[in-house]
């Protein structure tokens, strides 16, 4: 059945003109992809504005003045363009990288490195073979390619 | 130039139409292929199954219009699975192109006629909320202290199901489905590992070798593997729709690739044996 839908058309001709690249670049393809880059900018800035309104701004209104030191820091983000004091964008900048380093560090070590050893060192035999089998190709696959990381030199 | 190598040089023009005829025949007219439930998408409805009527579930949609084709049919599926459960959602979004990804899904699902549900006392969607990682440890660790107004821009004091959440406690499953890196670990991080909570993730196939150790050592209890992991919901809950339509294309189109890999390497070696009877 042929849709009647023009919403389902739009979306049609634009996955039609993306893949298009895969042949050669092309003047369809370039539309689209102006397209998209001039929707998906628009849409960040008014998502931007909304964060600093439901998440910024409307805290204040409800007298949390603490939250005009997020405004302050985001507003020094912007020196980075200011040829005298660009060094002030630095301080939000290493607060950003410092939160987002102590958030996911915290958890990472636990997820990525203990919980990994622990189940890798898990014993070989399994329920069934194929479990077997996986366990004994997992324990190869560590060996080797740690191997591989540790012992190549250039 | 020998047959062989005539072969491996094939036009890649040549490849891609084959691909695209090879997605259209079904696309056109369903095979019907069959369709093996895989133990992750199992496990993902088990986990949801086992949640008792009313418990609180934390869903992230974490992509965007590219990721729609692949991952908005999982969601769409998992969605009649919270609400048939009569599980209570609240839905936010760490990706920026996720807040116009839940009218979709909900045009989809139709909560209120389909279940009778009641936004903000069933459900709630509070929106995109930027920083990933640093967003998921907020909602987590003190959700009013980041969230102050829905979606529509309701305070959150005013809809009853965000009343009484206050945070990572309140929580008895966070599911989420995404096609970001970040975020498909970020939520192992900070709900499995900070705060031991049950988490459930579905990302693209591509990502699924990445995050399968998560579902290896129990930090993510099931797992939605891109549209394989879509039809095998919509199979489950019962709701077909796009994936399991998808599902035979993928499988003829991803045959056919396998046929012309197996050609090439063919190809490659019966070259390099002419080229040696030669000299």
């Amino acid at each position: 059945m042929v849709s009647s839908d023009l919403a389902v058309w739009i979306a049609a001709f634009y996955t039609i003109a993306a893949t298009s690249y895969a042949f050669r670049d092309n003047i369809v393809f370039k539309f689209s992809e102006n397209t998209l880059i001039g929707a998906a900018a628009g849409h960040l800035i008014v998502m931007g504005i909304k964060n600093i309104r439901d998440f910024g701004w409307s805290h204040i209104m409800q007298g949390e003045i603490i939250y005009f030191i997020v405004f302050i820091l985001g507003i020094m983000l912007y020196f980075r363009f200011h040829r005298e004091y660009y060094w002030l964008y630095r301080y939000p900048i290493a607060f950003l990288v410092g939160n987002g380093v102590g958030i996911s560090t915290r958890a990472a070590i636990h997820s990525d490195f203990i919980l990994q050893v622990d189940e890798t060192a898990a014993p070989w035999t399994a329920a069934t073979g194929m479990d077997t089998l996986d366990n004994i190709l997992i324990f190869i696959g560590c060996i080797t390619a740690l191997s591989y990381f540790i012992f190549t030199f250039e | 130039m020998s047959a062989w190598e005539k072969l491996t040089a094939l036009p890649r023009e040549i490849v891609l139409a084959l691909v695209l005829i090879a997605m259209i025949i079904p696309t056109l007219k369903p095979l019907g292929l069959p369709l093996m439930i895989g133990t992750m998408s199992k496990d993902w409805y088990n986990t949801v199954d086992a949640q008792p009527e009313g418990s609180i579930v934390l869903f992230d949609i974490g992509f965007g219009g590219g990721g729609y084709p692949s991952l908005g049919p999982a969601t769409i599926a998992s969605f009649h699975q919270f609400f048939e459960k009569n599980l209570k959602l609240i839905i936010m979004a760490t990706q920026v192109e996720g807040s116009m990804m839940y009218p979709l899904i909900m045009e989809a699902v139709k909560p209120e006629t389909n279940y009778g549900v009641v936004y903000g006392e069933d459900y709630v969607f509070i929106g995109y909320i930027a920083g990933t990682q640093t967003a998921m440890a907020g909602v987590l660790g003190n959700l009013p202290a980041i969230v102050s107004v829905d979606y529509k821009g309701t305070p959150i004091g005013q809809i009853p199901l965000l009343k009484d959440v206050k945070g990572a406690d309140d929580f008895d499953l966070v599911a989420y489905i995404t096609t970001s890196g970040d975020v498909s670990e970020g939520w192992v991080y900070q709900a499995y590992s900070a705060y031991k909570k049950d988490v459930v993730g579905g990302f693209l196939s591509m990502m699924t070798p990445t995050m399968k150790p998560y579902y290896d050592t129990g930090q993510l209890l099931g797992v939605l593997d891109g549209v394989k992991g879509a039809a095998d919901m919509e199979f489950l809950t019962k709701h077909p729709g796009d994936a399991i339509k998808s599902s035979d294309v993928l499988s003829f189109s991803q045959t056919l690739v396998v046929i012309f890999i197996i050609i090439g390497n063919i190809a490659y070696f019966g070259a390099k044996g002419a080229k040696r009877e030669d000299s």
